[in-house]
């Protein structure tokens, strides 16, 4: 059986881009369009959680802000679908 | 109620591995080099199993997370110096393990009587040869397999016959005892050069930069499956974390 798996992908600011720390698998699927619809879901709560952290810092004056303030890492996915094989 | 899988995957410090800025940003799919499952079960019980039975011989052992090695100009360096992953016990709590570098030996001798097993007089606690000869007598009996459950259990290192071995420990006065088992870097060199002539490759340099890490991505190919099962068995033999998934 095909298990289809959301996870997130954690991402640390390093002081000047974003890496990928870790991810943590949350919810398995038999169904990849179930999975697919999940993640979307999932990306779109953490999407705006971020925004609301990059407005949050772009108005502080925290010294984490840096030059140029805090930037999402919005070009990668916070969420993704993996695929992997239930042993018998 | 939801089903749960368990998902077996490498721990952290294996799957991801932070390329050094200096070597360029956009080169950041170097972290996920690594499979996120390797396997996946409907039961813990067979997830433990595959992790206890299982090595990742198609991963380079010494591509290992930004922790342990640094950058250096314009070179990672595998941080051999400190080679604190190398063969860690610690496998559910590696993150933890910079402060189980030593035991309280009074702790441990009540842990170890709690279970029914006769342990050293307080006056023998600072004999090296006493804690070698210790782990002989009670393991006496024991099969490799029951050894490696009472080094689990007991959190002790796997990378000498007898975690205890005098050359390898010593033991200091801080208050109370402490037993340092931490004294790795040597033996492991030792290990290591001695496991490259017994697979035929060159004796590495193993303190020179990148030098293991180059060398696996090159000789990995020519090496038996069961060459690299012993190299990743004496480096980190627990390099698995279990991780739970809801079905659904």
């Amino acid at each position: 059986m095909i298990v289809y798996i959301v996870q997130k992908r954690h991402w640390q600011f390093n002081d000047d881009y974003y890496i990928l720390e870790d991810s943590s698998p949350i919810r398995g699927f038999e169904s990849g369009d179930d999975a697919e619809s999940y993640r979307l879901q999932c990306e779109e709560v953490e999407h705006n959680r971020w925004k609301k952290m990059e407005e949050t810092y772009a108005k502080s004056t925290d010294w984490f802000k840096g030059e140029e303030g805090v930037k999402a890492p919005f070009e990668y996915p916070f969420f993704e679908v993996i695929v992997a094989e239930l042993e018998p | 109620m939801k089903q749960v899988l368990f998902v077996v995957r490498l721990h952290p410090s294996f799957r991801f591995w932070e390329l050094p800025y200096q070597l360029g940003h956009d080169d950041r799919s170097i972290m996920r080099r690594f499979p996120e499952v390797a396997a996946l079960f409907p039961t813990r019980a067979h997830a433990v199993q595959f992790s206890a039975m299982t090595l990742p011989i198609g991963t380079n052992p010494f591509a290992v997370d930004y922790w342990t090695a640094y950058a250096d100009d314009e070179v990672l360096t595998l941080n051999l110096y400190d080679p604190d992953w190398l063969s860690n016990p610690f496998d559910a709590e590696l993150r933890d393990f910079e402060s189980r570098r030593n035991f309280d030996v009074e702790e441990f001798s009540k842990s170890v009587e709690e279970q029914g097993f006769s342990f050293l007089k307080p006056s023998e606690w600072d004999t090296p040869l006493a804690w070698q000869t210790w782990w002989e007598e009670t393991t006496r009996n024991y099969s490799e397999n029951q050894k490696q459950q009472l080094r689990k259990e007991w959190r002790l290192p796997n990378w000498r016959p007898n975690p205890f071995d005098t050359e390898t420990i010593h033991l200091e006065w801080q208050d109370s005892w402490l037993l340092w088992l931490d004294n790795k870097h040597e033996v492991l060199k030792e290990e290591l050069s001695d496991l490259a002539v017994q697979l035929s490759v060159p004796i590495l340099d193993l303190d020179a930069e990148l030098a293991l890490y180059h060398w696996w991505e090159k000789s990995a190919s020519k090496l038996s499956a069961e060459a690299r099962e012993k190299l990743w068995r004496l480096l980190c033999p627990h390099p698995w974390e279990i991780v739970e998934v809801p079905l659904g």
